[in-house]
């Protein structure tokens, strides 16, 4: 066929210009692309960044005062919150206060039964649940709850049940049983 | 006032189509456009009397049609007023229609972007058994759907005769052809031009223009693309730039002030999971000096729960309505209701109540 030479020359021409432009994407385009991306990112983080310590400078009075009020009165709070490292150690501790408690008021445990861990949050606050049984006479269960309610400030009551062997009808000797549920929280760290 | 915007719609619409249709013609012994109208203003299309030009079809082994433009390209040498259409790849062959116009008709050419063959334009309102006769004075021709079209003369001199020549079955409709009367046919075979064809058709003005302008559009393209990235690239740096420096003009404060701000975060947080503690904390100790009302009362109770706030009593008395309405007054006590039926057990009624306090007594005061 005539003109195979032209045919052949205009292919290479077609096939070297392809080459070229292929090439042109993946060394030139591509690269300054992706260092495109990489910039607009670092200008997003800096943007953001400076977007933050604007409002902080500005805010100086206000971030300063908050501050010292929540210190306040978080420290206040917090001290009701034993520290301690971890539930296991916190456990033992709960229950040696307990005991002291208890004992203070002339009774003592039947029965101390840990169920359940709530694992500390975000802010590292934790709970221990717990079952304890008591017996004693009325008047005793009555005041021994209200003791512990206000010696240890860190627990909360979930359940506490009264059975008595005979109905009581006024003040007077009743023997009763006391089956408490409580949570004791504490703040996760080290001791100081 | 709907009536009269719909008029008005009409009219602007058919004004629309008139000067659509002015800027199609058909170059036959004269030139008139769409609107049958004489001129020789420039068109958007022309289409070309069978009388200006020479037909013939040949066969190529070549399934790449970029590959048989190349061919095709080679063999006519680019020579102006040659148009070919190609026809689909069947059984490894295409079938190619050119059609050739004379020196005499590009002395003085149509003014028009596409140049289209009347026998084609004919052939796409056809069915595929029909066979059309144009005729226009002393000429005439005969065309059928696949395109296969004849001059009247020699042995072809009735439209049966092309069918049996053009192998178009002899049963199928005859349709004639008169003069202009062809014009509306020819807007509905436009119509049905497809993408390719009008590529095929594209005059000679067309091709050179597109010839000329492919370099320089494709490199303005490219330009401009790459004149985008670079604009973005200083852009995107100078602010970079910018930024950083309108953060140290913030001054040495600002790191502590961060720090501070991260504290007051933290702080925050810490407070509101211990104000959710301290809320669920409500003191128990306040259960005996409710549960004692059940004794002014004379009624005894057998057991005292507390839950979660809530309070049950269970006991007896002479009169079980008694000591509930007697609980229910109380201040400190929101809601008092029997949790179960009331029994007459002896000379006593055996209840069950379930009270919640009213506020939230205070823990540690103790009893």
């Amino acid at each position: 066929m005539q003109g195979g030479p032209k045919l052949d020359a205009a292919r290479k021409q077609l096939l070297i210009g392809v080459a070229l432009l292929l090439a042109g994407i993946r060394f030139l385009i591509m690269p300054w692309l992706d260092s495109q991306a990489d910039t607009r990112e670092q200008l997003e983080v800096l943007t953001n960044r400076l977007d933050r310590s604007t409002g902080v400078v500005l805010n100086r009075e206000a971030i300063t005062t908050t501050l010292a009020k929540l210190e306040k009165a978080n420290s206040a709070d917090r001290a009701r919150f034993p520290l301690a490292e971890d539930a296991e150690r916190f456990r033992l501790e709960a229950q040696q206060r307990m005991t002291g408690v208890v004992e203070t008021q002339g009774m003592r445990i039947d029965v101390f039964d840990w169920i359940l861990d709530g694992p500390p949050d975000a802010t590292g606050f934790g709970f221990v649940r717990g079952r304890i049984n008591f017996t004693g006479d009325m008047r005793s269960l009555a005041l021994l709850l209200g003791a512990l309610e206000g010696e240890l400030p860190n627990m909360v009551v979930r359940e506490a049940l009264y059975n008595f062997v005979n109905p009581v009808f006024g003040n007077g000797e009743y023997r009763a049983s006391l089956t408490l549920v409580a949570d004791f929280h504490y703040r996760r760290g080290p001791k100081p | 006032m709907i009536a009269s915007l719909r008029e008005r719609i009409a009219r602007a619409r058919q004004s629309l189509v008139r000067l659509l249709r002015a800027r199609l013609a058909w170059l036959t012994t004269e030139r008139l456009d769409f609107n049958g109208e004489r001129g020789d203003d420039y068109a958007f299309a022309v289409v070309i009397g069978r009388e200006h030009y020479r037909e013939h079809r040949k066969r190529y082994p070549i399934s790449s049609s970029i590959e048989l433009l190349r061919v095709i390209s080679q063999e006519t040498n680019r020579r102006p007023g040659v148009f070919a259409r190609i026809g689909p790849l069947l059984d490894n062959v295409r079938e190619v229609q050119f059609f050739e116009l004379p020196d005499s008709f590009l002395a003085e050419p149509p003014r028009a972007l596409f140049w289209i063959p009347e026998s084609v334009v004919v052939s796409l309102t056809l069915k595929d058994t029909d066979v059309a006769t144009i005729s226009r004075g002393e000429f005439c021709y005969y065309v059928s759907r696949s395109g296969t079209n004849q001059l009247r003369g020699g042995a072809i001199v009735t439209p049966e005769l092309f069918r049996m020549a053009a192998g178009v079955p002899l049963d199928g409709l005859n349709r004639e052809f008169l003069d202009s009367a062809l014009l509306p046919h020819l807007e509905i075979g436009l119509r049905r031009l497809s993408a390719e064809d009008w590529w095929s058709f594209r005059g000679p003005e067309l091709q050179r223009t597109v010839g000329e302008l492919w370099r320089p559009t494709t490199a303005l393209i490219a330009g401009t693309a790459l004149l985008y990235l670079g604009i973005a690239t200083v852009y995107l740096h100078g602010t970079l730039v910018f930024r950083q420096w309108q953060l140290d003009r913030l001054g040495a404060e600002v790191t502590p002030l961060l720090a501070a701000q991260r504290r007051v975060d933290e702080l925050a947080a810490e407070r509101a999971s211990m104000k959710s503690i301290l809320e669920a904390r409500v003191a128990a100790w306040p259960t005996w000096e409710i549960a004692t009302q059940v004794w002014t009362h004379e009624g005894s109770f057998s057991s005292i729960a507390f839950k979660d706030g809530e309070v049950v009593i269970e006991g007896r008395a002479p009169s079980a309505i008694k000591v509930l309405e007697g609980l229910d007054a109380r201040k400190d006590v929101s809601t008092a209701r029997f949790d179960s039926a009331v029994r007459q057990v002896d000379n006593a009624q055996q209840f069950v109540i379930r009270l919640r306090h009213a506020g939230r007594p205070e823990v540690g005061r103790g009893p």
